[in-house]
């Protein structure tokens, strides 16, 4: 039997809403995904019946939080499949995530005379902050560019071969034309030069397993609110042997070993890099969000969902004056992303949620992305397994009439 | 409710003011950070009065309108008038029914993305730091 789709959509109460009259067709989990009842009832029970402080706590409430806050930690080591549990830091998001390795461990690994190459499709969370420590220290920052499909150019690893390449900075798939890169070849390529790779991971970890250890990757970060859990809560994986390696960012509690005035000495990663009370709920809801996905086969669901993007490509390539980013690999984030000639995105999204449908219209926090091909936005419609064929088919019906009655206009 | 109405769609097709000026003494840049649209505001004074603005950009449709009423708008106006279309502007997008032009935009009241779409010609003008 095939992927039971209805049943699947029973978890998100949110998919029976109607949006200006219609019923709502959620076209924007690259963004942020719908949040299934589990998860949202692992929270809510945790702030009625808990909402004690973990750690350092005696009483049965903080000992319950702990061990539930640390089981997250156990289930996003097997999800991610990283080393141990020490290489999973608990933080605010992938954009903290990225912080925190440019912060605490980039830092002191980086001097003027290095290059950091940073994939053009890359997502603001993965520029700006090298691009803020490139003004303290003073490196080269050099983007890997993409071609018309964007797909990553492999001319740069000749040319920079034998120089100074500490970093790649790359996402597994790029949030703005859904295309995925071989991160094995690159992660390969800068071992091999000395250097680290930093995966964001970001668009990943809702379509299907992540493997840290088999990908080989120094550092991996990602969002849980894109998988089904919570806002406010994101994954740091290292490699072990990175660990000791890097520096706090934040200091206070939690992160320490013991404080005096005469000197303060530091907890291991971790901790290290958990300063102050962290989002308790939050973590014990992104270890239900794991739980959730676990509960199906993660093939199917990424099955279901590169089939509602391919169909969703046809339906749009044949609308005129579309251009689509991107390209036709299955291996893809299910999203499709294209600007339409004499309709600005966000007019178009205005239009399409008279019709119930969400959508994400802009740069998608990829401006160098636009830049490459001329855009100043795009409408990106993202797919998650709670999506149908049907309301593919409804899209592509009512993006046709909104074109038309804006170049009517 | 959202709604591109005919006055709207007559503004976004026909772009009063849309172009550039030749000779002008302030060019404006206004940019909406949150999706990458942007405005160019050409405006050319004599002895202290605003005699011509045009402006061009690459924006959605309700940018470009909104910069076309507030040129319609400036046409002959000194400063303090500016500043009263603008009040009025604001408060179409709080949802109070007023008789100007910016009516138009009753319907994206209270919606804050879009409401930063038509406020950007008017948050370029103002970085205009000299009266007319
Ligand atoms: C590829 C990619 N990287 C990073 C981020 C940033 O994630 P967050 O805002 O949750 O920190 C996103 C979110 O849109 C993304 O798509």
């Amino acid at each position: 039997m095939g992927f039971d789709v209805t049943g699947f959509r029973k978890n998100f109460p949110a998919l029976n809403r109607k949006v200006c009259g219609n019923p709502l067709v959620y076209f924007d989990s690259a963004a942020s995904s719908l949040t299934p009842i589990a998860v949202a009832d692992k929270i809510r029970d945790f702030y009625l019946n808990n909402s004690a402080n973990v750690h350092r706590g005696i009483h049965e409430l903080s000992e319950e939080g702990t061990t539930a806050f640390e089981q997250s930690r156990a289930e996003i080591r097997t999800f991610v499949n990283a080393p141990s549990e020490q290489s999973v830091v608990l933080s605010y998001g992938c954009t903290d995530s990225i912080n925190t390795i440019v912060n605490g461990f980039a830092a002191s690994k980086l001097k003027s005379a290095d290059t950091v190459l940073i994939a053009e499709s890359e997502h603001h969370a993965n520029i700006v902050p090298w691009q803020m420590l490139q003004k303290k220290i003073g490196f080269e920052i050099v983007k890997i560019p993409i071609d018309e499909h964007g797909r990553l150019r492999h001319e740069i690893m000749s040319e920079y071969a034998g120089k100074s390449i500490r970093f790649v900075c790359l996402a597994s798939h790029s949030n703005a034309t859904g295309v995925a890169h071989n991160v094995q070849e690159w992660t390969q390529w800068v071992h091999k030069q000395g250097g680290y790779l930093v995966l964001d991971a970001a668009q990943a970890v809702s379509h299907g397993a992540v493997d840290f250890k088999g990908l080989g990757v120094d550092f991996l970060s990602f969002s849980f609110h894109k998988m089904y859990g919570p806002f406010g809560v994101g994954a740091l994986i290292s490699k072990e042997e990175h660990l000791s390696d890097f520096v706090p960012v934040r200091g206070g509690g939690e992160m320490i070993d013991s404080v005096r005035f005469s000197g303060t000495t530091f907890a291991k990663p971790p901790q290290l890099l958990e300063a102050g009370t962290p989002n308790v709920a939050g973590v014990i809801g992104a270890g239900e969000s794991i739980r959730f996905i676990r509960g199906f086969d993660s093939k199917e669901l990424a099955s279901h969902e590169s089939s509602l993007a391919k169909m969703c490509r046809e339906g749009v390539q044949s609308i005129e004056g579309v251009e689509l980013l991107g390209n036709e690999d299955p291996q893809n984030a299910p999203l499709v992303s294209f600007a339409v000639k004499k309709c600005h995105p966000h007019d178009l999204s205005t239009l399409l949620n008279g019709y119930g449908i969400a959508v994400r219209a802009g740069h998608h926090c990829a401006q160098p992305v636009m830049d490459r091909y001329g855009f100043s936005g795009t409408i990106r419609a993202s797919f998650l397994a709670y999506n149908t064929h049907d309301e593919v088919s409804y899209f592509v019906e009512k993006l046709k009439t909104s074109i038309k009655m804006l170049r009517d206009a | 409710m959202m709604e591109y109405s005919t006055k709207l769609k007559q503004l976004a097709r026909e772009r009063p003011g849309f172009g550039e000026l030749l000779h002008y003494d302030h060019l404006l840049d206004g940019r909406n950070r949150k999706c990458g649209d942007h405005l160019k505001l050409y405006i050319q004074m004599h002895h202290g009065k605003l005699v011509d603005i045009r402006y061009q950009g690459d924006a959605c449709a309700l940018c470009m309108a909104s910069a076309s009423l507030m040129i319609e708008s400036l046409r002959g106006s000194g400063l303090p008038e500016t500043l009263k279309n603008y009040t009025e502007l604001q408060s179409v997008l709080k949802g109070k029914k007023t008789t100007s032009e910016f009516q138009v935009f009753s319907g994206w009241a209270g919606k804050t993305m879009r409401s930063g779409c038509i406020d950007l010609p008017w948050k370029t003008l103002f970085q205009l730091n000299e009266p007319w």
